[in-house]
Formats: C-alpha cells, structure tokens, sequence
C-alpha cells in the first residue's frame, strides 16, 4: 500500500476540470455527441487530446478556461475499445444511468422514458464540457473544441446545454452553492473544510490507492490511468413551488427563512446553521475560510441546530454517528445553474426550465454517488430517520423531521421540487488515455 | 399502535428481483435484512474461531459503539460438523442492506484493527482490507437466502426500538419522581 505522504498525482496527465475549483463566476456549455464511425471517433479522441489543459500548473493566465471530455459506455464501444477492456470498467458505469434509475429514485416523472433526448439512451457518446469565466473566454474555449470536430463526418453534435453560476454563486432556489469541497492528497488543492483530512486521491482518481487502499485499474492499465467517472444530471428545479411550500408553512418571513435553512442546513447566504443557529450572518456564509469549518457530533448530534435530515448534513455527515464511514463517500460535486433565474417573489412559475447541471466526479460511482443518492437522500435509516428523504431534492414521498425543544416538527408529503431531466454516466480519461482511444486499431 | 406481525415468503427464483452488481437484490424482509452465508473452515482452525469470540467480548464490552455503524439486530456464529469437516454459520440481521454497506463494514473492520474470521474459511480472499469486492463476492457465493422471514414486530428498526426502550425508561423515571 502506497503511504499518503508517497502520493504524488501525474496531474500533467489529469485533465484540469476533474481536480480543479470552478472560477466565479463562470460559464458553461455541456455539448454530447454521436460517433457514427469509429474511425472519425478515434481521430475525434486525438483532437481532443490536443484541446484538453491538464490539471498541471493551476496559476497559469489560462487555468480558468478549459474543455474536458468524457465518455460514456456506449461511446468506448462505438470506439471500439475491445470487450476485455470494457469488462474491466465498474459495473455501474457499464449499466448506465437510465439502467440505474430504481436505485437513483429516479421513478415517476422523474423516470427515463420522460427524459430530454438524448440523455439515457444509447446514442450519447461523447460529452464536451467547456468552462469559463464571462462569454466571451468561453467562446474561445468553444472555438478550440469545434476545431477539434469541424468537417468530421461519422460524428454528429446532438445535445447542447448552456449552463452559468452567478457572482453570488447562488443556485435557483437562493442558496449559495458550491461550499463544500474535499482535500486530495497529492493534487495541491485544498479542501473547504480545515477539520476534514485530505482523502486518498484513489477516491477520486484511477491507478491511485483509495481509502481502503485499493487501487482501481483498467485492461490495459494506460486506458484508466489518470481517469475518473464523472456524472451529469440535469435537474429542473421548480422555484415557485419550493416558495410556495415555505410560504404556506411559515408564520412569517423570517420564520420563511428558518424553514428554508432548516431544509437546507444553511442559510441562503451559505452561513451553516452549524454556526449561526437562530440568524443568518451573510458574512459569515460569504468567507470560504470559515463557511465549511464545522463538524456535527459533539457539537449537535441531535441536529437541533442543523436536521439530520438537512441537505447538507445528508450529503455529507461529516463525523456524525451514521451507519457505516462518511469518509469513503465523499464525492467532488458542481452545480451549474441553467434557465433564467426566476425573479424574487414571484410565486408562480412562468413555465421556464431552469435549474441545475449537477456534476459528479470520482472514482466509485457506485459507493460515493449511487450510495449517497440511494441510502443517504432518499433514505433515513443510515441517521436513525426510518423513511425520511432528503426535503430538497428527495423524489417521491417525502418526509422531514426538524429537531425542536420541548417538541419537534414534522412536515409530511413535501412535494418534489428537483425531477430528473436526464444525465448519463461518463469515464473522463487521462489525456495519454485519449491518445490511446486514438490509436486503436481493432 | 397495532403492532401487527408479518411473515414474508421469499421465492427460490430471484429472475424478477433487480438486479445488482453481485446479483440479486434481496428485498426488505419483516426481519429487516439479513443475510447467512455457509462455508467450510480450514481444517483444524476450531480454536481460532473461539478466540475469536473472547476477542470480539472484550473488544465490544471496551468500545460498546464499536459495532454500531453497521446498525445491528443480531448476529449469531455458529460452528458445526457435516461428514466430519466443520462448518461455519454466520447470521446477521441488519438495518441496511448488505450489499450497499461491505466497503463500510471493511473499513470498520480495518479502522478498529478487527480481523474478520472469514480468514479462516476456505476461499476466502486474503487481500479483502483491500479489495473490498472480492470480499463481497465469497459471501455471496457462499450466501444461503432464506425462504421465510417473521417479524414480531415487522420492519422496525434497532434504533427505533433503542429509542423506544429509552423512552420507556424515562416516563418510568419520570412517574417514580413523581411518588
């Protein structure tokens, strides 16, 4: 087993968007793609390896800026990666996201045969992500990725989806997103949380030991390497509902804002309640120094300040007494905003799709997001809770349970303010990686 | 509140359950989850496994927690002999299911400086504290599904009935304060 201070990431090999922050503010542009000749895709695959920056020197002018490239099963076998090889991926991944639906919750009006085409289906191959700080470093971004496919025949850009995060970084319903962020060993970035150890880069990146020291390798080793799994969903996100709901079960605005923070476990501000219990303190929610510096157990392990049942809390427990171990379930994760922002008080919705581009990146899709998604969002056994889910973006039948003295408050039937749109499972390989996907000769 | 008891018939076929990356997922059972798994242990390590037991006593009865982040009912060891060779039974009963929860119980496991029994057992993979999969794989292979499950008091969980001891001692409390 390799020791944490050994660790060293080739992160000239890494591609820059599975390690590094988002700038703020920033814009996005998701672009997915069909590969119709496997020829065309390899040559595709060889481009790209040219366009894509490497998480290696993050202080460069141009670090900001960036295009990464995933793929999905189905566009490794339209490569024609040979099946030994695609055995060799996790089984979640080889499934896909839509296969996985049961298991995500995502059931109903949430469920595959609703989503936005092509999303789910096996027509999606290749996904193109290019980030910026403003429209018009983006659209240079942009530019060096249509180089990279212009005039090819045999690929066919099928999906398009624009995407941005605000100065105030906040998502659509008011909250400032994108607080929280894990340290990896050996990757130079630090993490938001100054009490929560650095985790193996195995946890987040292929070919490395991970929390449990094993190390997760590819047939052959270089198609792997370096890479990672990076899940995309498209969450609509309904605005004038989710107010309604804390209009309608509010005495008041402040006690509005309560409630919001409760579900939350934040104020909109990004102030944890793990701090400022009774108040917001936008200072406080505003200064990346201090907004993530918390832990739950000694302090609260009731949750009479921040609900087990919170957003946050169940997206990551910290050292909260849970069933099984936090750690090895952590996840790096980045919410996009999409759609016009509905304007403030509007309480019924414009019919607008808006919402967010949730990204998922790390090494075991199947015990960091699927585990998270199933046993921790929509499930409350791991804190004690029985069937309650998550009260934000939990789907169906939805419970919540705020901790109060003398008496505490229960919300039952909380309607679903996030359904699926789509998304897919991706591998975002390594650039030696890319080369290798060009040189194929089967 | 009625408590009402439920018995759950659980088929030989597991075609129509989902399917997971080990295979079958088992369902919810009024017992909660659960799972046995039967195997042959290496000839002539008895003694190992009733060190074993003294070790997970003394370690349980100086860290009481050690085990509650695999939220537990029970959990029973059994040895036994078939044809002259010894056998190993290992019943648990669960609050989450088993498949979602081995990477966690593995890092327990190794966080606790716990060595698992199943070391003992024929097959089974020496680099489990590494490769957590393998590990998964021998106890379904070796996983005998049971056919019926009663529940007393069906789907509770070990931290409800927790609370509801404790809730009953408090009103007791409260009501010989009140003498």
């Amino acid at each position: 087993m390799t020791s944490a201070s050994e660790t060293r990431l080739e992160l000239e090999d890494i591609q820059s968007g599975v390690l590094r922050p988002r700038p703020t503010p920033y814009v996005a542009t998701y672009i997915g793609f069909r590969i119709d000749d496997r020829k065309t895709g390899r040559a595709l695959m060889g481009r790209i390896s040219q366009a894509v920056t490497s998480a290696a020197n993050p202080t460069s002018p141009l670090a900001d800026t960036w295009v990464s490239v995933a793929i999905t099963y189905q566009g490794l076998k339209a490569l024609g990666v040979p099946q030994s090889s695609l055995e060799s991926f996790s089984w979640e991944f080889r499934q896909g996201m839509a296969a996985r639906a049961s298991e995500l919750g995502d059931t109903g009006e949430s469920a595959p045969e609703k989503w936005e085409q092509p999303l789910g289906s096996s027509d999606l191959h290749v996904v193109l992500v290019a980030v910026a700080p403003d429209e018009q470093r983006l659209e240079g971004a942009l530019e060096r990725a249509r180089a990279t496919y212009r005039k090819m025949s045999g690929i066919e850009a099928i999906w398009r989806q624009n995407c941005y995060a605000l100065p105030t970084e906040t998502e659509p319903f008011g909250f400032r997103d994108g607080i929280s962020h894990p340290a990896i060993e050996g990757s130079g970035i630090a993490g938001t949380n100054p009490q929560e150890r650095p985790l193996r880069a195995g946890e987040f990146v292929l070919g490395y030991a991970d929390e449990l020291g094993g190390v997760q390798k590819t047939e052959p080793e270089i198609l792997g390497r370096n890479g990672t799994y990076v899940v995309f969903r498209k969450l609509h996100q309904r605005v004038a509902a989710f107010r309604q709901y804390l209009k309608t079960n509010s005495s008041n605005v402040d006690d509005e804002e309560l409630l919001a923070a409760k579900m939350m476990g934040r104020w909109r501000s990004g102030a944890p309640l793990a701090l400022c219990p009774f108040h917001d303190n936008a200072e406080l929610g505003a200064d990346p120094r201090r907004n993530n510096d918390f832990l739950f157990e000694a302090d609260d392990p009731a949750g009479f300040k921040t609900p087990g049942g919170s957003h946050i809390r169940r997206c990551n427990p910290r050292d909260a007494a849970i069933a099984g171990v936090a750690r090895i379930h952590r996840m790096i994760r980045r919410g996009t905003a999409y759609g016009p922002p509905l304007p403030e008080g509007i309480m019924v919705d414009d019919g607008a799709d808006r919402g967010l581009m949730f990204a998922f990146v790390g090494a075991h899709i199947g015990r960091q997001f699927e585990f998270v998604q199933s046993q921790w969002i929509n499930d409350g056994v791991f804190f004690g809770a029985g069937t309650d889910k998550d009260p934000i973006v939990g789907s169906n039948e939805v419970s919540f349970t705020l901790p109060r003295k003398p008496v505490r408050k229960r919300l039952q039937g909380i309607p679903n303010f996030v359904v699926t749109r789509g998304g897919e499972y991706c591998f975002m390989p390594g650039l030696r990686a890319l080369r290798w996907l060009a040189e194929l000769e089967t | 509140m009625e408590i009402k008891p439920a018995a759950k018939a659980i088929p030989a076929e597991t075609d129509h359950l989902p399917q997971g990356k080990y295979g079958a997922i088992y369902p919810k059972s009024p017992s909660c989850y659960g799972f046995s798994i039967l195997a042959k242990i290496i000839p002539g390590r008895e003694p190992v496994f009733h060190e074993y037991a003294r070790n997970i006593e003394n370690a349980v009865a100086s860290q009481p927690d050690i085990l509650a982040p695999l939220k537990l009912h029970y959990l029973r060891w059994i040895l036994f002999p078939i044809n002259g060779e010894t056998y190993f039974m290992y019943q648990g009963i669960f609050d989450t299911d088993f498949d979602k929860y081995t990477e966690d119980a593995v890092a327990l496991f190794g966080a606790a400086g716990v060595r698992t029994v199943f070391e003992n057992l024929q097959g089974f993979p020496m680099d489990w504290q590494t490769n957590p999969e393998a590990f998964v794989r021998f106890v379904r292979d070796h996983q005998v599904p049971s056919f019926l499950e009663y529940g007393e008091y069906p789907y509770v969980s070990a931290d409800e009935i927790k609370k509801a001891l404790q809730l009953k001692h408090a009103f007791s409390e409260m009501l010989d304060q009140l003498q």
